[in-house]
């Protein structure tokens, strides 16, 4: 985040909020660079997500501009940090943290990554795999329990992109991730771009993941763009948030939502980031597909 | 795989990423997984190597980009994140550049690095208003025995490079040939944040006696003479009049000799 030209959002602490709950609609997540486009004025747009450890910070612009951005919209928290799918515990200082966030900002929706990114004191900075079994599963739900207490609220876990079939994984991935949802009463984040990308990568259907999810469990739904990758002469797709949503990955989206009716919908595009009216218009494609409009006659208007 | 597997496999998986060696693998990873492990070592190193640059531009631009990103991988391999949020990630970098022996010829980088990181630092610090100069008008005499609460944004770097020229100068321009390199010539900087943006200025030897003793909370008079001793002709106001401008106070502090209510 670069932090210069931050005198126009120096509103003090916000006034008059928005309520919080994230409705049906297409969503962005946030970047500093867009922050003039998105604060400027307001946009048809539903909703904003961010990354809870980027403004877990004492003061200065972040929270200026966050409580600007909450002012105008709904927001969602979608954290990076929690490694609620590895071996250990969740962190008690980041849970502190992230609780706080929660009682300042008032998001509709909170959420988290099935994977682990921390051990030993160690953060990894990375959303790392786990096998699907049981033991993993297990400790997965013990997290999540410990993490919707700390919160004293109920939460969204994200299906992982996978990169190879992990050893030990003896539980469909659709599986286990309603599993821990009936286990823990939490709820799925669903995206779209991973399921597709762990697909091709370990050699499944995607769309029978996509017909296995049960829509009640849903809350929110992620798009975003990937790269395609050779590895010892196999292709690979790499989910790197890079670049616009693929005609697969809009048809896989478009066959969920008949199935669930509009869900809150994320655009994410957190490499070689476009300016402010490209993504607009992604989000506004996106919004066109969740209202059941045809993508061409959109782009022709 | 059992829990106690998984912790073994996560150690396994922290050392690989870790290693020095850029085979390194997990042992329970073989095959394709094996293959395809590199793409998190590689957004390890890319994405916390990221991290790092943004936060040491000038130091990035003094190393030049190569080198820098050699330094930047060494420094990750030994000093991971310990927390889960990266605003502020990279808070040994200056003590580990000290300590860099194929850095050594670049004698102001270490310093350079001390202040990117308190200007870090300042941006994320807490909010405060800024000691209003008219809260001042009343004090009449009694000015000279007032102490002061730093703002917490305030951080002080005394250098034996001139610190502040060689940061400005690298942020200012992109014309080689207006960067400063390292020289030695002794300079402070002051990094305060009286809004929303970061401020850097030079403070002379006696400015920096004197702003160190105020924000370390000797009262006004105190501080004067500290700084008086080692330059004759000090103008305490400007110096003062300054450091209230800049936002280096957070507000007053009960006078040393307060009476009793």
């Amino acid at each position: 985040m670069k932090a210069d030209n931050r005198e126009i959002f120096t509103s003090p602490r916000s006034p008059a909020r928005i309520g919080a709950d994230v409705p049906d609609r297409v969503g962005v997540g946030f970047k500093a660079q867009h922050a003039q486009d998105v604060l400027g004025r307001q946009s048809d747009l539903g909703w904003f997500e961010v990354h809870p450890e980027n403004y877990m910070v004492a003061g200065g612009p972040r929270h200026t501009i966050l409580e600007s951005l909450r002012g105008m919209y709904p927001l969602s928290l979608h954290g990076v940090g929690l490694s609620l799918a590895g071996a250990e515990r969740p962190d008690r200082d980041h849970l502190r943290a992230l609780r706080s966030l929660i009682d300042r900002y008032q998001p509709g929706l909170v959420s988290e990554h099935i994977a682990w990114s921390a051990h030993d004191g160690v953060f990894l900075a990375d959303l790392l795999p786990a096998p699907l079994a049981k033991a993993t599963l297990d400790q997965l739900c013990i997290n999540i329990d410990e993490t919707q207490d700390a919160l004293g609220r109920r939460i969204l876990i994200e299906n992982p992109a996978q990169y190879f079939l992990f050893p030990g994984s003896d539980i469909p991935e659709p599986e286990f991730i309603v599993e821990a949802a009936r286990r823990t009463g939490c709820g799925l984040l669903v995206d779209v771009n991973n399921i597709f990308v762990s697909a091709v990568n370990l050699g499944f259907d995607a769309k029978d993941y996509i017909d296995a999810l049960p829509p009640e469990l849903i809350g929110e739904i992620h798009l975003a763009g990937h790269s395609v990758d050779q590895v010892n002469k196999r292709t690979m797709l790499i989910d790197n948030h890079v670049g616009p949503v693929s005609p697969e990955v809009w048809d896989l989206f478009r066959r969920l939502i008949r199935r669930t009716g509009p869900k809150p919908t994320l655009i994410e595009w957190d490499n070689d980031i476009p300016e402010w009216p490209v993504l607009y218009r992604e989000a506004k494609l996106a919004e066109a597909a969740l209202l059941g409009q045809s993508v061409p006659e959109v782009i022709m208007a | 795989m059992s829990a106690l597997v998984q912790q073994t496999f996560e150690t396994d998986f922290a050392r690989s990423i870790l290693s020095s060696d850029p085979k390194a693998r997990p042992a329970m990873l073989t095959g394709d997984a094996a293959l395809r492990f590199r793409l998190y070592r590689n957004n390890y190193f890319h994405g916390l190597g990221q991290q790092l640059a943004e936060a040491y531009p000038v130091v990035r631009s003094l190393t030049g980009d190569e080198f820098f990103f050699v330094i930047a991988r060494l420094y990750l391999q030994s000093h991971p994140p310990k927390t889960r949020s990266l605003a502020l990630f990279g808070s040994e970098f200056p003590s580990f550049l000290e300590n860099f022996p194929p850095a050594a010829a670049l004698t102001c980088l270490p310093d350079v690095a001390r202040l990117e990181r308190f200007w870090l630092e300042a941006l994320h610090a807490a909010d405060a208003e800024p000691l209003n100069p008219a809260s001042l008008a009343g004090l009449g005499e009694a000015l000279a025995t007032t102490r002061f609460i730093a703002h917490p944004a305030v951080r002080i770097l005394v250098s034996q490079s001139p610190i502040v020229d060689i940061w400005r100068s690298h942020r200012n321009s992109d014309k080689p040939e207006a960067k400063i390199g390292c020289e030695t010539r002794q300079q402070t900087a002051l990094v305060t944040r009286p809004g929303m943006r970061v401020e850097v200025r030079p403070l002379s030897p006696a400015q920096t006696i004197f702003a160190t003793a105020l924000f370390e909370g000797e009262n006004t008079n105190s501080a004067y003479e500290k700084a008086f001793q080692v330059e004759q002709n000090f103008d305490v106001q400007t110096a003062f009049q300054e450091l209230l401008l800049t936002g280096a106070f957070a507000q007053l502090a009960e006078p040393t000799n307060a009476k009793p209510i």
